[in-house]
């Protein structure tokens, strides 16, 4: 732009005006780059060519004073020839070195550019005003759609309300207000989160309100039942509750209603300084919109909230328990579970006392996946418990839990071992135990090879008289009990032509691993089967290994 | 006595967790601490050490993976009983969430970092090993913790890990990437976008203390990914053939291949299979380094098994022959040929 400025050719004399002649043919005009003025063009009505012009000319010669001034110059900018440029911000303009300029003259943006020729600046200036405000109309409009598309981003994907609070209220300030407050309906209460704007970050505070201390009417108060309080000069003082303390004057405000199902989710508060510009028609608009984004963020975090305490509550009753400490028994167990969000299954193992001074457990496998297995699961466990207060012969226990089974609303079906294991004073441990139709434990001798433990029976939840099959085995010294789900043995890899993980692979792995402890052993066998698959899953998996401490266990080297 | 943690205690400790003995090792770390070693250095300077000790022990054939099992039970227990003895106090830095990424199954690195922001006045929620990406999501979304701290033991898990950082930046947690499946430094978790990264639980220990307006933290989600092609992806899923294809040339070539039994063709398999998921991870952070440290592992893995290491160029050559249009997985194999001859 400048180079181009500085390249534009002196202007041929002003003929017709002997001022403007006698100024604007000084020494360079007759310079040697000067053409020579064709002949008739002395004779060019020059002043009233230029008093044509849309574009305000006029001539400054270095004493400041204006030597000529077309029509549109004299009636726009107030200047005149023969007097000095005096007025702000032409004069500060008209002072500076020549080039180009943009000022703000009474409403209107001037755009100009000066050209110095000889002893005399040239201006040339045109008025911008509308083309300027098209272009800030433009952007501003862009600001806020891009304001909105990332509020919509921040918060959609934000499910935590407190968060969603606090984003609602970082996104506003500076952008809409110097302070933001997002006050919350908790039912209980309201809980508020407050940022202002400081001299170098954000500042950020939170707090809770009871209920009782709105006062009825006031802006918070409407806003809270649903309408918008648009700015007020008395509106600082309702609000001044909730700014921070050194605040200072509030300039304008707006309070209004963060919408959510039904009920107001909450309320922002938007305050500026005095000093800033208040809150323009088309910025209310803009807070409304923004405001309904907050709303809908804010109650879909207060509703996955809800919805997701029921599912933690369900999760927490159902995920495996903590193994107690039995006196001469090492346990280990690992729990695998297909369905991952929640991080629970039908597969379930548990160990509690006996009613006789025996410890009894339990592994077993809901038919069914997910959360529905998973309560099933729990429900098992639960009956199991009362059971085991005054039963504890296994294959007893599986007749009375098929019974309550058969009988109960739900159809489940579900296979099981459940044992029960004394300590003898020798070390041993002697294991009595039953199978609804569950795969056989495996036995692993501290010396010798893994062998199925021989006992069979029907699943729990099929017939009402079912054989159920016990067995008793006695565990010397680091001999182990390894109890699976089927998910261990028919595990297979993402596609149908890959084998099944089989019960070799488990012998194979109980084999490298014995005599670790039991704990060891169950979460190897776990991973093997998790390496196996290799990526998801397809079905639950529990191991619980049963080991006899009776000497300290020396790992395989 | 001093109250640092000596090279001739960790010498103790890795015989003790050595023979599995549960006790006397719990003992003998509670003692150090006793002797004024503070507990976060008996996890830094002895548990995690001795950690790094057993899996070298172990890739060099000293140990059979059931004792390095074992050994890491005893130290979970050595955690838990520094962390029983030595109670927190008050949590006053805010909540701080601690998860290894799904798939990753090295819950111990996680555990001492866990234990040991907690002592550094952190409200620790330890989601343990493996936690399945929708699982820590819902976390995030439930208790809306300060920072998220992603933990990764093993590169292979970096598409993983890579996916719960996208997830949680867009829960508006910032991410804190640490641990050795992210690189020297972390450097890879720069890559997948993680807020801030860590080299190992003591530096983690920094960048928490260091890290300004955490609270005020945004983290901005990021809309596209880094690498431009998706050759991590496609090779990912040839995955299978590249084995197959490995496994055929190496019959071949070492006759004995095909006298395998099914186990040590399974075994074979299994390394087939590391190759090309170390290459598809090196491929994801663009970063031929990664896959070179694999290689140089695997060859003290292999030399010790006394697998002859020509099986490994073999493949190297077979992979790069199937995968004649991928540039990049071709640049990486022939850096691996280079490091290998080097």
């Amino acid at each position: 732009m400048s180079e181009e400025i500085m390249t534009v050719r002196p202007q041929p004399p002003l003929a017709s005006d002997p001022l403007a002649v006698n100024v604007l043919t000084g020494d360079d005009a007759a310079g040697p780059d000067s053409p020579a003025a064709p002949s008739g063009l002395d004779e060019m009505p020059w002043a009233e060519l230029l008093d044509g012009s849309d574009e305000m000319i006029f001539a400054v010669d270095r004493g400041g004073v204006v030597r000529f001034a077309n029509a549109e110059a004299v009636r726009l900018l107030g200047v005149a020839a023969g007097r000095a440029v005096t007025a702000p911000p032409l004069a500060d303009v008209v002072q500076r070195p020549p080039g180009a300029f943009d000022v703000d003259l009474d409403e209107r943006r001037l755009r100009g550019r000066g050209v110095r020729s000889g002893e005399h600046t040239l201006w040339y200036v045109r008025d911008v005003t509308e083309q300027v405000m098209r272009v800030d109309a433009l952007l501003a409009e862009r600001w806020r759609s891009a304001f909105l598309a990332d509020a919509g981003r921040r918060l959609g994907s934000c499910l935590n309300r407190g968060r969603a609070a606090r984003t609602t209220a970082l996104l506003a300030v500076p952008a809409l207000a110097d302070c933001a407050v997002v006050v919350c309906d908790d039912e209980r209460q309201l809980s508020w989160v407050r940022v202002d704007a400081g001299p170098e970050d954000r500042t950020e505070s939170t707090g809770t309100l009871s209920k009782w201390a709105v006062p009825p009417g006031s802006a918070l108060d409407q806003a809270l039942t649903g309408l918008t309080v648009q700015d007020d000069p008395r509106l600082g003082d309702d609000i001044a509750g909730l700014l921070a303390e050194g605040f200072g004057a509030v300039g304008s405000a707006m309070v209004v209603p963060l919408p959510g199902h039904g009920m107001p989710a909450g309320a922002l508060v938007l305050a500026r300084h005095a000093g800033r510009a208040p809150f323009e028609a088309v910025e209310v608009h803009l807070v409304r919109q923004f405001a309904a984004r907050a709303g809908a963020a804010i109650s879909a975090a207060a509703l996955y909230a809800a919805q997701a305490d029921a599912a933690e509550l369900v999760q927490r009753s159902v995920e495996p328990p903590a193994l107690p400490q039995v006196p001469g028994v090492a346990l280990g167990a690992a729990y695998r579970p297909a369905w991952e969000r929640l991080r629970i299954g039908g597969d379930f193992y548990d160990v509690r006392p006996g009613p006789d001074g025996s410890w009894m457990f339990v592994l077993g496998d809901v038919c069914g996946k997910g959360i529905e297995a998973a309560v099933q699961s729990g429900n098992i466990r639960q009956s199991l418990r009362a059971l085991w207060l005054t039963e504890s012969c296994p294959s007893r226990l599986l007749d009375l839990l098929n019974q309550a089974t058969l009988t109960g609303d739900g159809p489940t079906l579900a296979t099981l071992l459940i044992g029960a294991m004394t300590p003898e004073p020798d070390g041993s441990l002697t294991v009595s135990l039953a199978t609804g139709g569950h795969a056989p434990p495996l036995l692993m001798r501290a010396a010798g090879e893994p062998a199925e433990v021989d006992v069979s029976g029907t699943a729990v939840g099929l017939l009402l008289h079912a054989p159920f099959g016990q067995a008793q085995v006695v565990l010397g010294p680091g001999d182990a009990l390894v109890l699976y789900t089927d998910g261990v043995t028919e595990a297979r890899a993402g596609s149908a032509d890959r084998p099944l993980f089989g019960p070799q692979r488990l012998a194979a792995e109980l084999r490298a691993y014995r005599g670790a402890p039991a704990a060891v052993i169950a979460e190897r066998v776990a991973q093997r089967v998790t390496d196996w698959v290799g990526d998801r899953l397809q079905d639950d998996i529990a191991v619980l290994v049963i080991q006899a401490a009776g000497g300290p266990a020396a790992p395989a080297g | 006595m001093t109250t640092a943690v000596s090279e001739a205690d960790r010498a103790g400790y890795l015989a003790l967790v050595g023979q599995g003995a549960q006790a006397p090792a719990v003992d003998f770390a509670l003692a150090l601490a006793e002797r004024g070693v503070p507990p976060r250095d008996v996890l830094l300077d002895l548990v995690a050490p001795t950690q790094a000790a057993i899996g070298d022990l172990w890739a060099r054939n000293e140990w059979s993976v059931a004792q390095e099992h074992a050994a890491t039970h005893v130290s979970e227990h050595v955690v838990a009983a520094l962390a029983a003895h030595h109670r927190p106090g008050a949590a006053e830095r805010g909540i701080l969430v601690v998860a290894c990424v799904d798939g990753e199954w090295h819950a111990l690195p996680a555990r001492l970092f866990a234990e040991v922001v907690r002592w550094d006045g952190w409200d620790v929620r330890f989601l343990g090993a493996s936690v399945p990406g929708p699982h820590l999501i819902s976390y995030l979304h439930r208790h809306g913790p300060d920072v998220v701290a992603v933990s990764c033991s093993v590169p292979t898990r970096l598409a993983a890990a890579h996916r719960v950082i996208e997830a949680a930046q867009s829960t508006a947690t910032p991410v804190l990437a640490g641990g050795r499946g992210f690189g020297p430094a972390a450097r890879w978790g720069r890559t997948l976008g993680a807020d801030r990264v860590a080299g190992d639980a003591r530096e983690a220990l920094g960048v928490l203390r260091s890290w300004p307006g955490l609270s005020l933290a945004e983290s901005e989600p990021r809309r596209e990914s880094f690498v431009s092609d998706d050759e991590h992806v496609l090779i990912a899923k040839r995955g299978p053939q590249l084995v197959a294809s490995g496994m055929e040339a190496l019959a071949e070539r070492f006759p004995v291949v095909g006298r395998y039994t099914p186990a040590q063709r399974e075994a074979t398999e299994f390394d087939l299979g590391q190759i090309v998921e170390f290459l598809c991870a090196g491929l994801l952070v663009d970063d031929p380094e990664l896959f070179g440290t694999f290689l140089d592992w695997l060859c003290v893995v292999l030399g010790t098994r006394r697998v002859p290491l020509p099986t490994v160029d073999l493949v190297l050559d077979v992979y790069q022959q199937q995968l004649y249009d991928f540039p990049r997985a071709r640049a990486h194999l022939a850096a691996g040929h280079r490091r290998l001859a080097g």
